[in-house]
């Protein structure tokens, strides 16, 4: 069987897809701790992301650069994508998540709304590029830097696999270390009582669109690297497998959606293996269903108060 | 409404409003609705036949473009708001349904069955991905549910186009079209025939689920929607219902593919992905959620506008996601859930009536003489050694106490020291780790919420819980209904004629109609106690139903709570209000940190050392 004979490829590949879902998953769990939202319009932030960083590749035309300037387009590329990505987040919580919590609306309205935004994002992104998958031109030479059993492991493989880990273990101490992580708990467990107790819960929706913002830029980045071409209509995909990715670990926990990524990444990479390609997503999205209906708040439980009367 | 011709009485306008609205439908009007009804049914049966430049669509047949995409959207619509709309659950994988129904009819008729054979299987099949998903509800809530239906809906996508009994990617072809009824060709060339059977199942499914909404069933649902945790403490089995509701809800979805599959005569996997499901949701939310008209409208406008308008064919998906936006921003409520709020009746800023409770000492409720002089009675309610342990915090320890029909209990005690956690012990919100509960001498201590809720025991809450999108009638007539559906409700009379008569004893018959949540303070704490009582309890649980009230409406609260225990229910009131507590009480029993640390008569309650220290402070201020 070849899940057996070729298990490092199968792993290492569950891993990277597991670490692309890590950057969606922790946007997801972020904001839905906090503001008990499901944005479906993150995926979308992030294809705009890739979509600056597809045109600041067309214009330098990057095979040409030295050692040096590979270096500095390539952090350029990073710098550029997470700025898009953090102002998109910004501007659309005040613009329209801020005055969508004032009037207490309903999930539904909430969902439909940043569903309305995704569409926008996309098409925009559609328009200007063209509804074709568009191939992108990596700045630096990808490498191979070691093998494990078999599985070869090149730059963009490791930066991903690192940056996915660093930034969900930054992002998770300074949850529970800061004095803002302790704002974010108090937001997410009582608005009510947290704006009494003099926390803004704008101030605090609005540096966590932020955080998830620099997580988007990196994310589409890496996605970029990764997959090396991409679609103005990838957002959907990303969106279904980061949300579910998020709700197999327990939605609302940073470590929840770290496990949920890399669970749902080897899932889906092993279950392809077995059944075929064609049977990777349905695998993927029956091991959520099952799960929650075993375990309903997912593989790692948010820690709550009592539940209300 | 234009009724402006009569001169309203300055004592009483509301009452004369509630009347009209009521009972006077004059006999020409009724003419008028009908023949309005009839002109309606003649010009949309027309439509197919028509031309009209201004709303016909450029690419597709103005007649195929009423079938698919219009028609089976408002099918589908309709199905889906039984879900989102009726009991508050986002559905993300409603094409799962439709897939069902159009597959079914797909496999069916191309083996040689009839398809007006096919139509119920297409119905069963559906519905029976409705009562998965309807299993799947009761163990997932809310955001998380919506993301279920989301892999739902992707699984079932996966499978239809991985299998090949169900054509794989390419789909099944040659679906032969319906056997013509009475000369009725169904065919390519008489697009408009699909058109007439789909206008008529849209009307079916209305009709059937109008009648449906206005029922007990539906009234059920709305209290569900509104605030779950109140209704299954109103006696309604939420559960049970949420499964109805997706089971049901599922079946014009299974409708709509059957037609759908005939229609096209080929379908494909494709066909049934996610952005069906979001567009059909999206059709819900943008005509209104919860309102037939709103939703069909809603179906109308997905369906229709992208069709009319096919030439900025580039625009046209951003385009939808900006309407989108804009709309769920200013009119979260759908176009024709805005249209409708902006016209309903204004707030009502002052109560029509008081309250005839207090003048009446003697409340019609049942006719149970007062057990008060007798011999002390069996009782109605017993907590047995009750023990609630949130992790390590012991929020009830050893609680025993009991509550006598036709007497009043109060349990007093200082903030933190477990009265509302008792309350929602002996109403089943909470576990017991230890002691039992006994209701009329039956142990009731593993039972539902809602079991105990009709097994005789209503309550109020300390913030209110009432079902604001509900009218004031409303509100009581679920409770009285989940009553009635146990044989224990004893009197003969209709759960409707309880419900006004309990309105009338409260002093809110004049709102029957009138929202909840448009009553002002006073008068939505007298509903709860309505509420509470619509479900004949034998043991009435108020939680400071006194909070916030003004002088003169405690004295009427007083009354009240008497006359409820002359009715001989017994009365457990949680209550801070020492005047009030010690005005009404048979007797008192005091909680300090979870622990009963007196019980006596109030009198005996006032003087005893232990109280005064824990609670009432160092000298008695009653």
């Amino acid at each position: 069987m070849r899940l057996f004979t070729e298990f490092p490829s199968y792993t290492l590949a569950g891993l990277l897809i597991g670490a692309v879902y890590v950057f969606l998953a922790l946007g997801y769990s972020l904001v839905y701790r906090v503001l008990k939202l499901v944005d479906l319009s993150y995926s979308a932030a992030l294809t705009v992301s890739m979509f600056v960083a597809l045109a600041l590749a067309g214009r330098w035309s990057p095979a040409k650069l030295s050692t040096s300037g590979a270096i500095l387009f390539t952090l350029a590329t990073v710098a550029v994508s997470v700025v898009v990505c953090v102002a998109v987040r910004v501007l659309l919580q005040m613009a329209m998540f801020q005055p969508l919590r004032r009037r207490n609306a309903p999930s539904l309205v909430v969902v439909i709304a940043s569903l309305g935004v995704y569409y926008v994002l996309q098409e925009a992104m559609g328009l200007w590029k063209g509804q074709d998958l568009i191939n992108y031109t990596l700045p630096f030479t990808n490498s191979s830097l070691f093998s494990v059993g078999g599985a070869s492991v090149n730059i963009v493989d490791l930066a991903l696999l690192v940056v996915a880990g660093a930034a969900a273990a930054t992002v998770g101490v300074w949850l529970r270390r800061s004095s803002f992580g302790k704002s974010v708990t108090a937001v997410a467990q009582d608005p009510i009582a947290a704006q009494l107790n003099g926390i803004s819960v704008n101030v605090v929706a609005n540096t966590l669109f932020a955080v998830t913002g620099v997580l988007g830029g990196l994310g589409a980045v890496l996605y970029l690297f990764y997959f090396t071409n991409t679609s103005y209509d990838v957002g959907l995909g990303l969106a279904v497998n980061g949300l579910i990715a998020a709700l197999l670990g327990g939605m609302g926990n940073v470590s929840g959606a770290v496990v949920g990524s890399f669970v749902f990444g080897l899932v889906e990479s092993y279950g392809g293996a077995v059944f075929g390609a064609t049977w990777q997503n349905v695998i993927g999205y029956a091991a959520l269903v099952v799960l929650l209906l075993v375990a309903p708040s997912g593989l790692i439980r948010e820690q709550r108060g009592f539940a209300r009367a | 409404m234009k009724n402006h011709d009569q001169p309203a009485t300055a004592g009483a306008p509301r009452l004369w409003w509630a009347n009209m609205q009521r009972r006077a439908v004059p006999g020409n009007r009724k003419i008028w609705t009908v023949a309005l009804a009839v002109v309606g049914l003649v010009l949309l049966y027309s439509l197919p036949r028509l031309t009209i430049p201004l709303i016909n669509t450029p690419q597709v047949s103005f007649p195929s473009v009423l079938f698919y995409p219009v028609g089976v959207y408002v099918l589908l619509a309709l199905g889906l708001d039984m879900t989102v709309g009726r009991t508050g659950q986002i559905n993300l994988g409603y094409a799962a349904f439709f897939a069902g129904g159009a597959y079914t009819t797909a496999l069916m008729s191309t083996h040689g069955v009839s398809y007006y054979a096919t139509i119920v299987p297409a119905i069963l099949v559906s519905a029976a991905l409705g009562l998965l998903v309807g299993l799947v509800s009761l163990r997932v809530n809310g955001d998380y549910f919506a993301i279920v239906t989301l892999g739902v809906g992707l699984v079932v996508q996966e499978i239809v186009s991985n299998v090949d009994a169900f054509g794989s990617t390419i789909g099944i072809s040659s679906v032969p079209p319906p056997a013509p009824i009475g000369g009725l060709e169904f065919s390519v060339a008489n697009p408009q025939a699909y058109d007439w059977l789909i206008f008529t199942m849209i009307l079916a499914v209305c009709v059937i689920f109008a009648l449906l909404y206005r029922s007990s069933l539906g009234r059920a649902w709305a209290a569900i929607r509104e605030d779950e945790d109140a209704a299954a403490l109103m006696g309604v089995e939420v559960r049970k219902l949420k499964v109805i509701a997706s089971t049901i809800g599922a079946a014009p979805a299974g409708l709509a593919g059957s037609i759908y599959a005939a229609q096209v005569g080929y379908i494909s996997p494709e066909t049934f992905g996610l952005t069906l499901s979001i567009l059909v949701l999206a059709a819900v939310a943008l005509g209104g959620k919860g309102r037939i008209a709103g939703v069909v409208v809603g179906g109308v406008l997905v369906g229709y506008l992208p069709q009319r308008f096919l030439q900025v064919d580039k625009f046209s998906t951003l385009l939808f996601g900006a309407v989108l936006v804009v709309v769920m921003l200013f009119f979260p409520e759908g176009v024709l859930g805005s249209l409708q709020r902006t016209k309903g009746p204004a707030p009502t800023a002052s109560l029509g009536a008081r309250p005839k409770v207090a003048d009446d000492d003697a409340l019609p409720l049942t006719a149970v003489p007062p057990a008060a002089s007798a011999q002390p009675a069996a009782p109605a309610l017993e907590v047995e050694n009750a023990r609630v342990a949130f992790g390590g915090v012991v929020a009830l320890d050893d609680v025993t106490l009991t509550v006598e029909p036709g007497s009043v209990t109060s349990v007093i005690g200082p903030n933190g020291a477990g009265k509302t956690t008792l309350i929602n012990a002996i109403t089943g919100v909470y576990r017991l780790n230890r002691g039992r509960i006994v209701l009329d001498g039956r142990d009731v201590t593993g039972t539902a919420v809602s079991a105990r809720s009709q097994g005789g025991i209503g309550r109020t809450f300390q913030n209110l819980r009432l079902f604001a999108g509900m009218t004031v009638l409303e509100n009581v007539l679920v409770a009285a209904e989940a009553a009635n559906s146990t044989d224990r409700s004893g009197g003969g009379s209709s759960p409707r004629e309880r419900a006004s008569e309990l309105l009338e004893e409260v002093g809110l018959a004049p709102m029957a109609d009138t929202r909840s949540d448009q009553l002002p303070y006073g008068a939505q704490r007298r509903l709860e106690i309505a509420r509470a009582l619509a479900l004949d309890p034998q043991v009435v649980l108020l939680d400071e139903p006194a909070a916030g009230a003004n002088t003169a409406e405690k004295q009427e609260l007083m009354g009240l709570i008497r006359s409820i225990a002359e009715s001989g229910r017994a009365v457990l009131l949680v209550e801070h209000d020492m005047p009030l507590v010690m005005g009404v009480s048979t007797k008192v029993v005091v909680l300090n940190f979870g622990e009963v640390i007196a019980c006596g008569t109030p009198e005996q309650v006032r003087h005893d050392p232990a109280v005064i220290a824990a609670y009432l402070g160092t000298e008695s201020h009653v």
